[in-house]
Formats: C-alpha cells, structure tokens, sequence
C-alpha cells in the first residue's frame, strides 16, 4: 500500500499544467488550421472527453480501491494481456515525455538560446524532473503549489492586449458547419484525455471523496484556459492564427502598453519552463511508476535517473525535425487517445461486468 | 563526503546560471531602428538598415544634443533576398545586428510594385524581428529616408514611428498587414513616406525628417497605387480609424470657415445583399466642438448651428465619397474590408461568391447616412473680435 500523502486539492492543481503546459501554446494554430474562426469550439467539446476520462478513472479506482492502472489492468485482462498492455502503455508515456521535452526544448531554442545546443536544454529539464520525481508524489504536488500561479499569472498579462482585438474575428460562427469544428476537437482531446493519468496519484490520495471535486475543477480551468488562449488569439491574428507555429508567442511580442511594457516574451518563457517542468515531471513519475509495478520492483529510485536518460533519447530519436514532430502529433492521435481513453474504457467495461457477475454469483450461490 | 559532493553539484550549477551559449553583451550589438527594402539590378534586393550610433546615444539625452552629430549611421547591401542581403552586410558592421529595437520596415516603390510577399515572409518568419514593427512604403527610394539626420529625433525611424503613433496616416502593423493580405479581401493600405524638403538655413540637406503624405494601396502583395492626402482622410473615415481629428467646412450661409477640433467619430458598416445587388451602408455618427469660427454665425443659436451641422454632414460626406471615387472606382480594391463584412453577415452567399469579389466590389452600391453633431462652441459664442451687433444672430 502507497503511503497516502496527497490532498484532492494538490492533486487538481498538478493535473492543470501537466495537462495544459504544451497545450496552451501548440492548440490554437492546430485547432485554427481545421476550425479556422471556430476554434474556440473545439477545447469545450474535447472537455466531454476529459470528462470520460475522469469518470473512468475514478470508477475503475473504486472497483479497485488503491490500485494503479498497471494493477487493475492485470487483473481485469488478466496476466499475459495486462503485462502486455502495459508494455505498451509504458512505450507511450516515456515517448510522450520525450516528445514533450523535444516539443519544451525546440521551442526555448527556436526562439530564445539560439546557441545553446537543444541536447544541453533537454537533458537539464530532465535532470530536474528527475530530481523531482526521486522525491515522491508530494515533492511533485508541492512544487505544482508552488509554480502554478506562475503558470497562470502571465495568462492574464495577455488581457493588456485589449487595444488590438478585434472580437468582430469571431463571426460567422460555424458558417461550415460542425464538421471542421470535430476535426480540429481531435487535438484537444489528445491533451484532455491526459487526465486519465489521474489514475496514478489517486491511491496516494489522503481525501479521496474530494479527488472528484477537484479533478472536475482541474478539467474545467483547463478548458477555460484553452478556450480563453484560443479566442485571444483569434481576435487578435484572425484568419492568421493557422499559420503561426506559436499564436501565443506572437501575442506576447505584441503587447506594447505606452512603449514601456514591451518583449513581454521572457514571461512566456518562464511560465513555458515551470509548467514544463511539471507536466514532464508528471509524465516521468508515471513512467517510473508503471515500470516499478509492471516489474514488481521493491523500490523505483534506481530507475528514475536511467529512464529520464531514455526519455531524452527518445527525444532525439526519430525526430530530426518539428516538421517530423508535426507528423507524429498527428500520429498521436490515435495512439494517445486509445491508450488514455479507450483501452481504459474497455478495461471498465469489462471490469463492471465481471464485478455484476460475481455479485449475480455470490447471489445465486446464498 | 556526500556534503562535499552536494556542495559541489550546487557550485558548479550556479556557473550554468550566466546561460551558457547564449549570453550577449550589449556592447557587442549593433541596435536597428529601421530596415529599408529597395530594388537592385538583376532582380536583387537591397537591404539598408539604420543602427544607433551608441556613443552620441548619451550624449543627446543631455541638453538637447547637438543637431549637427549624427546619431545613427546606415549601411546598405545587395543580395538576392532579404536574408542573404543582410548576411553580407553583417560583414561591414563589426557588431552582431540586433532586431529587438527595430520598429519600422520600409519597402521602397519599386519593390513594393513588384510585389513584396518574399521579403515579407522574412519579417513574418524571424523570430527576432517584431510584428508590432510599423510598415510603410516610401515614394521612391526607401534608403534615403534612413539617410537623414533629423534635427529633433535620435533618428528618422524615431521620426515616422511617432508620426505613425498621433495616427495622421493610415497605421500598419507587420500583423496587421498580414491579416490583411490573408483575409476576405486580401487588399491592404500602408502609409506613404516623403521627404520634407530641408529648410533653406539648414547647413546639411540631410537634416530634416522623413514623413507621411498619402497611402500606398496594394492589392495582394503588389501596390497598385497610391492615393493623395486628401483622400486618404476619406479612407481613415470608412476604416473608423478618426481619433482627435480635425474638420474645416464651408456654409450654405455666408462667407468663412468654421473649423472644429477634436472630432470623433463612429463608423458603422452595415452590408447587405438583395438579390444580385450589393449594398453597403456606411453609418457616421459623429459630434466635434468649434475652434475656430471665421462666419458670422452664432453658434449658440440653434438654428444657427442647425445650419452649421448640415453643412458639417455634407463636408464628411464628400470625404468618404471622394474617398470612395479613388478607391473604389479608380484601384478598384477593397482596402475597407467591405469583403469581410459582408462575410460575416451572409456567410453562404459569400462562399458562393467570392472568387468574382475583384468583380463585386467596384459595383457595390454604398449609402453613407452621417449623423454630425456640434457639441460646444469653444471658449466663446459670437464670433470674435467683432461687435455682436455686426454678426447674424438668427
């Protein structure tokens, strides 16, 4: 038994930047591409899939109190198709995270160290993270406390914008009907389905009758957010916000309050880093996490340094390029999602069932 | 032995802090105001930009500075695009070119008439180049408005980016301008740079500023043509870009002008399609206060000042219409974005139909309803430095 050391509350506040730390600066140019002035739609309905996500996670967490995903997915598929599915499971997450952390580190490189090699930027985000995952679960929530704010803060510096938007941008709403909009939805529920990991930090959470509460909490100021960033970026590139790899970006260059408040970019960058900083170490603590229980390890301290070492490699590998990137993002979208949201689907269904037959059994056999 | 290690760890990170590749001193760069675009021979371009000369920078903070000093120096290269250009002229300057404080591109007229989409990307592309960077295009060669020395700014870049920001002009961001080109009507406006002609007593033709006169009209990345000063204020009416703007009209009764001063206004676009016919209204509301009274009139009569608000309708009026004249009739282009309104209000109709808008929009007819109002009559009320006797009290 994990000791329970996390509140429900330390728990939203975590979900928020892993959840959102790449989305905010990635999903308005993707969702613009395909969505074009309806953009903001999207991340409302991707939400529904977070909502899934969240329901699943905690059902399948009370059918199997104090378990893990890599637990109960043993026992709901059974030995050889659980170990198995968490094979694959873990494949996805430390990709993730090393997708993430070349996705942190292309962009800090592409716009501010010029110079600095990309493997240098990376390799001292995971040491942190790595350092940070070491520590524990409550190590992770209480620097989440910590940086959060941080995170968000610079979000409503955007609202010094105010003078350049245009809110006319948004008519006609869904001129092309609701299909564009579905499609751009398919990238945002890549992001909000990343709250299955949820089902990692429940059993170490001390408050478990709140965890729902607050992970519905976290689900919607991440929608918020999305949907504020998506609309701000809308009024203010128009039929532009497609074509910017980071609308975010351009959007703090374009802050200039009096010629004073000006290049507000380094505030991006810091809220870039920290939220970062916690979405990988999120991702990694998974990683280690199912590693340690897929392979019934007493302790996981001794892998945290090795795979945040693979992590970085699978940063490097296969990616020569953010066009490459680009490309297995939209790979990502079926991959991520039937990891996080349908397999977990299928494993609840199937747990459900068996838990009304065993009850129907214990009936039938008083 | 484990502290030792730990202590050691933490010192060697603090080294990492200074941020390694990247760190930069500021005597090691070379700060661009301005970057100008001409044409050269055999299709290539030439870049000018204009750096400030650090050392008179402190100088001309103390006591005005000396007119004569110039502040900023400018050199120039050919290449066979932007970023070639300036790779070759990095090679004349002995500090790293630094974009950060560069605020205004100018495009020279002949580029600008061949089209300007390649270079453009550059500004859009470079992460160091800023999109709240104002663009304007010179009437002929962009260079020699970097040239100047001007008597009162630090440079004549300092110059056109404040004359931009008392909005006199058309003002053009790099986003904004490529919004424009992006957008439903894919037309855009950019102010036009002269240069004032020195005055007699000045010791170097080079000492006199660089400004704005008129509006380059381009239709996707080519300029088509450039409209006059007067109509350009047309044009400021029908963007709803008036801000303490000033008006001198004429009366059907009596002699004199009246001038009025700030004058604000609100512009309304209301499109709307019958059948095959295109309708735009255009909805001024608009009030100002009197400066200047040069009739006999009293203002504070009423219908007197019913007289002078008519005539105030008919003078906005004529400017849009004027306005209108060029634009429409003459370049033909939608600088006005009538494209996306009539977009956002018939979004199916405008699918259908937007491939033929260079046909449409010189046909669409356009109703201009001003609602002027004189709110105050200044600081008297009988025209001045007369006997109220002599003027028309009603």
């Amino acid at each position: 038994m994990e000791k329970r050391n996390l509140s429900a509350f330390q728990m939203g506040v975590l979900m928020y930047p892993t959840v959102l730390a790449t989305g905010f600066l990635a999903l308005p140019t993707i969702t613009a591409q395909s969505a074009k002035n309806d953009l903001w739609l999207t991340c409302i309905f991707a939400s529904f899939i977070g909502l899934l996500t969240i329901y699943m996670a905690f059902r399948l967490h009370e059918l199997y109190p104090g378990q893990t995903l890599v637990q109960y997915s043993e026992r709901i598929l059974g030995k050889l198709l659980g170990k198995l599915y968490i094979f694959v499971f873990l494949f996805y997450i430390l990709n993730t995270s090393g997708t993430i952390t070349r996705q942190y580190a292309e962009f800090v490189k592409g716009n501010f160290l010029f110079k600095t090699p990309i493997t240098i930027i990376m390799s001292f985000m995971i040491l942190l993270c790595a350092i940070a995952v070491r520590g524990g679960v409550e190590m992770l929530a209480r620097c989440a406390i910590i940086f959060t704010p941080i995170f968000i803060l610079p979000l409503f510096i955007l609202l010094l914008l105010i003078p350049d938007l245009d809110a006319k941008q948004i008519f006609p709403v869904l001129s092309h009907g609701l299909i564009p909009v579905f499609k751009g939805s398919a990238q945002p529920i890549v992001w909000m389905s990343e709250f299955f990991l949820i089902s990692f930090f429940l059993p170490h959470v001390s408050d478990p009758e709140k965890g729902k509460k607050w992970s519905y909490i976290s689900l919607c100021s991440v929608t918020l957010s999305l949907t504020y960033v998506n609309l701000l970026s809308l009024f203010l590139l128009g039929p532009d916000t497609g074509n910017k790899i980071y609308p975010i970006l351009v959007a703090f260059r374009y802050i200039s309050i009096g010629n004073i408040f000006e290049n507000m970019e380094a505030l991006l960058l810091a809220m870039w880093i920290v939220g970062n900083f916690i979405k990988i170490s999120a991702f990694l603590y998974v990683a280690v996490h199912s590693l340690r229980q897929w392979l019934h390890l007493s302790d996981d301290r001794h892998i945290t340094f090795p795979l945040g070492i693979l992590v970085v490699v699978l940063g490097i590998w296969d990616l020569p390029d953010s066009s490459k990137i680009g490309e297995n993002l939209k790979l990502g979208l079926i991959l991520i999602p039937s990891c996080l949201a349908l397999i977990p689907l299928i494993l609840l269904i199937i747990a459900v069932l068996r838990k009304q037959r065993t009850t129907d059994e214990g009936e039938s056999s008083l | 032995m484990s502290m030792i290690v730990k202590i050691t760890i933490s010192l060697v990170t603090i080294l990492l802090l200074s941020g390694c590749w990247d760190r930069t001193e500021l005597n090691d760069l070379a700060m661009i105001t301005a970057l100008a675009f001409d044409k050269a021979e055999n299709n290539q371009i030439q870049t000018t930009v204009q750096i400030s000369i650090p050392q008179s920078q402190g100088g001309g903070m103390m006591g005005g500075g000396s007119g004569s000093t110039p502040k900023t120096v400018t050199q120039s290269e050919k290449g066979y695009d932007v970023t070639d250009a300036l790779s070759k002229l990095q090679r004349k300057v002995s500090r790293k070119l630094f974009w950060g404080q560069c605020k205004v591109f100018i495009f020279g007229e002949e580029v600008a008439k061949a089209g300007i989409r390649e270079h453009f990307d550059f500004l859009l592309r470079h992460p160091k180049t800023r999109e709240r960077a104002y663009l304007f295009v010179a009437s002929g060669k962009a260079s020699e408005a970097l040239d100047l020395s001007p008597p009162s700014e630090r440079s004549s870049a300092e110059v056109l980016r404040k004359l931009t920001e008392l909005k006199i002009g058309v003002r053009v961001t790099v986003e904004q301008f490529s919004m424009m080109l992006k957008g439903d009507s894919q037309a855009a406006a950019l102010p036009l740079v002269n240069i004032l002609p020195p005055p007699p007593s000045a010791s170097n033709p080079n000492q006199t500023i660089p400004f704005i006169f008129g509006t380059a009209v381009f239709k996707k990345d080519k300029m088509v043509g450039d409209i006059s000063e007067k109509d350009t204020r047309g044009v400021l009416w029908l963007k709803n870009e008036i801000k303490e703007y000033t008006i001198t009209f004429k009366n059907e009764k009596g002699e004199g002008l009246v001038s009025l001063n700030p004058v604000k206004a609100d512009v309304k676009l209301l499109p709307k399609i019958k059948g095959d016919k295109w309708v735009m209204t255009v909805k001024v509301k608009t009030v100002g206060d009197i400066v200047q009274n040069a009739t006999l009139l009293n203002p504070m009569n009423q219908d007197l000042l019913r007289i002078l608000n008519k005539a105030y309708v008919k003078d906005v009026t004529t400017r849009i219409q004027t306005a209108l004249r060029k634009v429409q009739h003459e370049l033909k282009t939608d600088i006005f974005n009538f494209a996306s309104e009539f977009h956002r209000k018939y979004p199916k109709h405008w699918e259908r139909s937007k491939d033929r808008w260079d046909e449409i929009f010189p046909k669409v007819e356009v109703n201009i309803k001003v609602n002027a109002r004189i709110l105050r009559p200044g600081l008297i009320n009988t025209p001045g430095g007369m006997p109220a006797e002599e003027t028309i009290r009603h």
